[in-house]
């Protein structure tokens, strides 16, 4: 490999800061004496500040992340309670686990679960023997929070949309709230007529289409 | 060749690594603040090579739910950035093609060479560069991306496109040419002249 093409295939590392501290005396001594080296670390410099400029596009990352926490949120419903903390320690972060580790946490898991157990088989022997819940509700006793028998919506509404906006959709679709709004602001929506509880696919690309609702999709119960 | 982090890139990866440390943990907030500083960083090059902002938003958010799910799986043997840009290359492929080869091919434009006149201001020559750029293939314009846009080094880009280290020298050996053909005014004498 000649001198030029030696500072040629150095240059683009020495643009992004990545090459050694050998080549980099070696490129710099090169380039002291060599104007078509020069020359053309000066285009590489163009190419990567045409590269790193900003897109002329606005993004909303944090609209994003909240349709992303939306999924995560109703992925972690569908997996169970604990899903969405219950992760292994990696090696490259915490520096105190990989399999040694893994193991180590097995080992107290198992007493963990046999009391978990015992104290599951003590619920269930006390509910067992308590008396029925009583078949009506007075007017002083909260409501219960609806359980919705069939499919639902999981959807987020654009932070400006107003109750009235809200009243207004949730009719045209003909869907009522069930439950929420969940720390990362999803509504669980249920259709309206009980007797009819399926959604159709229209009412779920009617939300969609509306801009103001973020993120609109089937979601668990 | 290529060697070290700079202060700014180690400082830079030792938040990136606190951060992931406690998505593991599942904190919430800790994902969210990793999103924003990706979501900026992703969404560059992912709108440049999709060209369509929502698909470069499907891939983000593809890539950062992989992410969240498998961060106890990081080992720790790479920069944080390189992990996640690996998983973003992947993804954006896989969407890609899902959507067929048209826009993952390069797109002629024409047969001449793109000429930025002398009058063009450097916001415009940088339009004419990207220009250009659109005409390399698809892996020499992401090699030139993560070299350029995000500062990886040759052993880095290399683990993130899956690819032997010479093969990343190669894409980026022709990606040059092919931009000083196609970009002749940017180009300066001919070394061996």
């Amino acid at each position: 490999m000649n001198e030029h093409a030696r500072a040629s295939e150095l240059l683009i590392w020495i643009v992004n800061g990545r090459i050694n501290s050998i080549d980099s005396q070696w490129l710099n001594a090169h380039l002291d004496g060599c104007a078509a080296c020069r020359g053309e670390l000066a285009i590489q410099r163009r190419i990567r500040d045409a590269i790193t400029r900003e897109p002329i596009v606005e993004f909303a990352p944090q609209a994003s992340f909240n349709r992303l926490w939306a999924q995560i949120e109703a992925d972690s419903h569908e997996a169970g309670p604990g899903a969405l903390t219950a992760k292994a320690i990696p090696a490259g972060v915490a520096g105190r686990s990989g399999p040694a580790g893994r193991v180590s946490s097995r080992r107290w898991m198992r007493p963990v679960l046999v009391a978990q157990a015992a104290a599951i088989l003590l619920l269930c022997a006390v509910l067992w023997q308590r008396p029925a819940a009583p078949n009506y509700r007075t007017v002083t006793d909260a409501a219960p929070a609806t359980q919705p028998n069939g499919p639902v919506i999981k959807a987020i509404f654009d932070e400006r949309v107003r109750l009235a906006d809200v009243k207004e959709i949730l009719a045209g679709a003909g869907l009522v709230v069930a439950t929420g709004p969940s720390e990362a602001g999803v509504y669980t929506l249920k259709a309206l007529d009980s007797r009819h509880p399926s959604i159709a696919a229209a009412t779920l690309a009617r939300l969609r289409a509306d801009p103001r609702i973020r993120f609109a999709e089937v979601g668990g119960q | 060749m290529t060697t070290t982090l700079s202060h700014q890139q180690q400082v830079r990866e030792d938040a990136d690594r606190r951060l992931l440390g406690k998505v593991v943990a599942g904190d919430r907030e800790a994902f969210r603040e990793l999103y924003i500083v990706y979501h900026r960083r992703l969404a560059r090059f992912l709108v440049r090579i999709t060209r369509r902002y929502e698909i470069a938003e499907e891939v983000i958010n593809d890539t950062m739910l992989v992410v969240w799910r498998k961060a106890g799986d990081f080992r720790g043997d790479s920069r944080v950035s390189t992990w996640i840009m690996g998983i973003a290359y992947r993804r954006a492929l896989k969407a890609l093609r899902s959507r067929g080869h048209q826009l993952f091919a390069a797109v002629p434009i024409e047969n001449e060479p793109l000429v930025a006149a002398d009058e063009l201001g450097e916001a415009e020559t940088g339009e004419w560069i990207l220009l250009g750029m659109q005409q390399l293939p698809t892996e020499q314009r992401l090699a030139l991306e993560f070299a350029y846009g995000y500062g990886h080094s040759c052993e880095e880009i290399a683990l993130i496109m899956n690819c032997p280290v010479n093969t990343v020298k190669t894409r980026l050996f022709h990606a040059r040419n092919k931009l000083r053909t196609l970009l002749p005014r940017l180009a300066g004498p001919d070394p061996a002249s």
